[in-house]
């Protein structure tokens, strides 16, 4: 009997053996990996907290799903040269500062992975040259989708990036490049502060708050972003301008944000070539001083643009839909100079129900009554007379308007000699 | 009902002055063609589109005032209204059948025009998109036959024709012109909170700026009028609006058949 106990003791404490999962775990082959060595993870759950602090690639098999809910990141990255691919991240910490990958280090490579989290995804902290890629993360508005602090020479390129508070935060960082990613539903979709030399490219963000923010940077280069459809809020616009210089803002569409471009206390900055279409405000200018407004397309807006206390401001060679034309010497140009009078916000300011007006046939009286103090109006010395670009137009194929048109006056004339007929 | 309707679609398009309407529609239309053709975009809604629409709305409103209200004031002028009371007509087929002939010729020159013109601008080498010209000939279509409804009212308690003429181009004025100016300077002597409801109401009262709106809004472009009106667009956003705009249709059409009824009823027994 005694026997048959101590055989089942041993038995159990065989089957129990705590180094048989240990083996197992992500962890130890990390640990035991070899500095350059590929590690294919096989399709599974893991929840752990991962720690790569050498040149490793840790590289997922089918569906790999790391999950944590530790204070700690679900991955923390340092050292150089280190390596993700096809791995999931849920991540479920609630810690102030919790995020589910944290880097450090530089030279990484993060591609083809997914990140759902309820504060930060990632966190950049002092890192350079790392490649951020074909990632997706997914957020509750309570943290930053990628977040450099003091981060340098980065890329992040291709992300998809909903529900966060800033898709992608930088704060003194320099030199990074924002390209292809695509935010929306967040607070702001990027989200600059006291970053210089950075270029945003191609980057569309819609549905957020506020598309994209540049506040006390300089020299950073916007270049064919698409910041769309940010109106939700009463603060919301396309892209928002703070003590910026030395900056170009070139090529971006900006399309159905309460203001397109919001400037303020900011010099020097050049915006050409973008495409500023039915916003509420196109562009307002506050206390905004040497700047140049050169050969953009406004199109649509209820109030193309204002200006408060900003001076020497260079806006010349726009086009404006608003804007009457007449090119004298053949140049493409107008002689007439474009008055952009922002009386819409004088007569809503108070009561915004009647904007209901805007564009009403009666509305022509009003605009005499309401015109705005001198101060706030922006004027462009010579219209273009086209746009500077091309702005979407679908044309229904000929023979189908031929069609129509026959068709009006087939029907309409017999109908005519019908109604002529002597009873 | 039917005799009368086609008794005025005949004199209608008889007149001399029916082929006059051709050459200004003719005229206009493919003005506006130009117009908007020359705007950059063709697929949202554009300050060009809105001028377009404004054209319309200044000029049709103004001219189906005129000539509902003829046609009622003139057969009382001449005598034919005496006549035709001498006949056993019920006086609700004889409001009907002088809107329905009247809607009918207006609406074929009208069609003809839109047709005619079109064709200019396809010759001239326009490109349009479809949905558009739809938008813009529904618009008008809608502003002509409200416009000559209200017109028949008017022509149905006028005396004479000098009367109609002065009351139809005080009411465009009031409808048209001067709405938005009226409307801020009463509302702005009512407590802020009424303002909203009483500017969502009073957009049904007047029917050229709910054409307007629906108009704007069936080229996607209902954000412009801000968001003070989110609850209001997402209604008439739906296929729910359909029923909102039959409904609305039926109500006006009722009111206007009663009243100008009841004027030619109280005219008949005096």
């Amino acid at each position: 009997m005694s026997q048959l106990k101590y055989m089942l003791l041993i038995l159990v404490l065989v089957l129990l053996l705590p180094g048989e999962t240990d083996a197992a775990t992500l962890q130890s082959k990390i640990e035991r990996a070899v500095p350059g060595e590929t590690i294919e993870i096989s399709e599974g759950i893991y929840e752990e907290n991962l720690v790569i602090t050498k040149p490793i690639t840790l590289k997922g098999q089918g569906k790999v799903l790391i999950r944590s809910c530790e204070e700690q990141p679900a991955i923390t990255i340092k050292g150089e040269h280190v390596s993700l691919e096809q791995i999931q991240v849920e991540y479920c910490g609630e810690g102030k500062e919790a995020t589910a990958i944290s880097i450090s280090g530089s030279k990484h490579q993060l591609t083809d992975f997914e990140i759902e989290t309820k504060r930060y995804g990632i966190r950049l902290d002092g890192a350079s040259e790392v490649n951020i890629q074909d990632g997706l993360i997914t957020g509750q508005r309570k943290g930053n989708g990628i977040d450099l602090w003091e981060s340098s020479h980065n890329t992040i390129q291709n992300m998809k990036i909903t529900r966060m508070q800033d898709g992608i935060y930088l704060e003194q960082s320099h030199q990074n490049t924002l390209r292809q990613n695509h935010i929306q539903g967040s607070r702001y979709g990027m989200h600059l502060m006291f970053a210089d030399d950075n270029v945003l490219e191609k980057n569309i963000a819609q549905y957020n708050m506020t598309g994209t923010m540049l506040m006390r940077v300089n020299r950073v280069q916007v270049v064919g972003n698409d910041f769309s459809y940010n109106r939700d809020n009463v603060n919301a616009q396309g892209l928002l301008i703070y003590f910026v210089e030395n900056s170009r803002i070139a090529e971006n569409s900006l399309t159905g944000n309460r203001v397109g471009i919001y400037m303020e206390t900011s010099e020097d900055n050049l915006m050409t070539n973008n495409k500023v279409m039915d916003n509420f405000i196109g562009v307002q200018f506050t206390k905004a001083n040497n700047n140049q407004l050169t050969r953009n397309t406004f199109v649509g807006n209820v109030n193309e643009a204002q200006a408060i206390e900003s001076s020497n401001n260079e806006v010349s060679h726009n086009y404006w839909d608003a804007s009457a034309k007449l090119d004298l010497k053949g140049k493409g140009e107008s002689i007439l100079p474009f008055v952009a009078d922002p009386y819409f916000l004088t007569l809503t300011a108070d009561v915004p129900e009647f904007q209901l007006f805007f564009q009403s046939p009666g509305v022509l009286l009003l605009q005499k009554m309401l015109k705005s103090p001198a101060d706030q109006v922006l004027t462009d010395e010579a219209p273009l007379m086209e746009t500077t670009m091309e702005v979407e137009r679908t044309e229904t194929s000929a023979s189908a308007l031929w069609a129509m048109s026959v068709g009006m006056i087939i029907v309409s004339t017999s109908l005519f000699i019908v109604g002529r007929k002597r009873v | 009902m039917w005799n009368i309707w086609r008794s005025e679609l005949r004199m209608t398009v008889r007149q001399r002055s029916y082929y006059s309407f051709l050459i200004l529609w003719v005229a206009v239309l493919s003005l506006l063609f130009l117009l908007q053709n020359s705007a950059p975009s063709l697929t949202g809604y554009t300050n060009m589109t809105g001028t377009v629409a404004n054209i319309a709305l200044y000029i049709i409103p103004l001219f189906m005032l005129i000539i509902g209200s003829f046609s009622i004031a003139n057969e009382i002028e001449n005598g034919q209204w005496r006549l035709l009371c001498t006949y056993p007509l019920f006086t609700l087929s004889y409001v009907i059948g002088k809107i329905g002939g009247q809607f009918t010729a207006q609406w074929i020159v009208f069609t003809f025009s839109f047709g005619i013109s079109m064709a200019i601008s396809l010759v001239i080498g326009g490109g349009f998109s479809m949905k558009w010209l739809w938008a813009i000939y529904l618009f008008s279509v809608t502003l002509l036959f409200i416009f000559l409804v209200i017109g028949v009212c008017i022509g149905s308690f006028v005396k004479t024709r000098w009367q109609a003429l002065s009351i139809s181009v005080m009411l465009w004025f009031f409808l048209i012109m001067i709405w938005p100016t009226a409307l801020i300077g009463i509302l702005g002597s009512v407590p802020y909170t009424w303002i909203a409801p009483l500017m969502n109401a009073l957009l049904f009262v007047n029917p050229a700026e709910l054409i307007r709106v629906a108009f704007v809004i069936s080229l996607d472009a209902g954000s412009v009028f801000g968001q003070a009106y989110d609850s209001l667009l997402s209604y008439l956003e739906t296929s729910l609006s359909i029923l909102i705009y039959i409904l609305y249709f039926i109500c006006f059409l009722s009111v206007s058949f009663l009243f100008s009824m009841g004027m030619l009823e109280w005219r008949k027994r005096r």
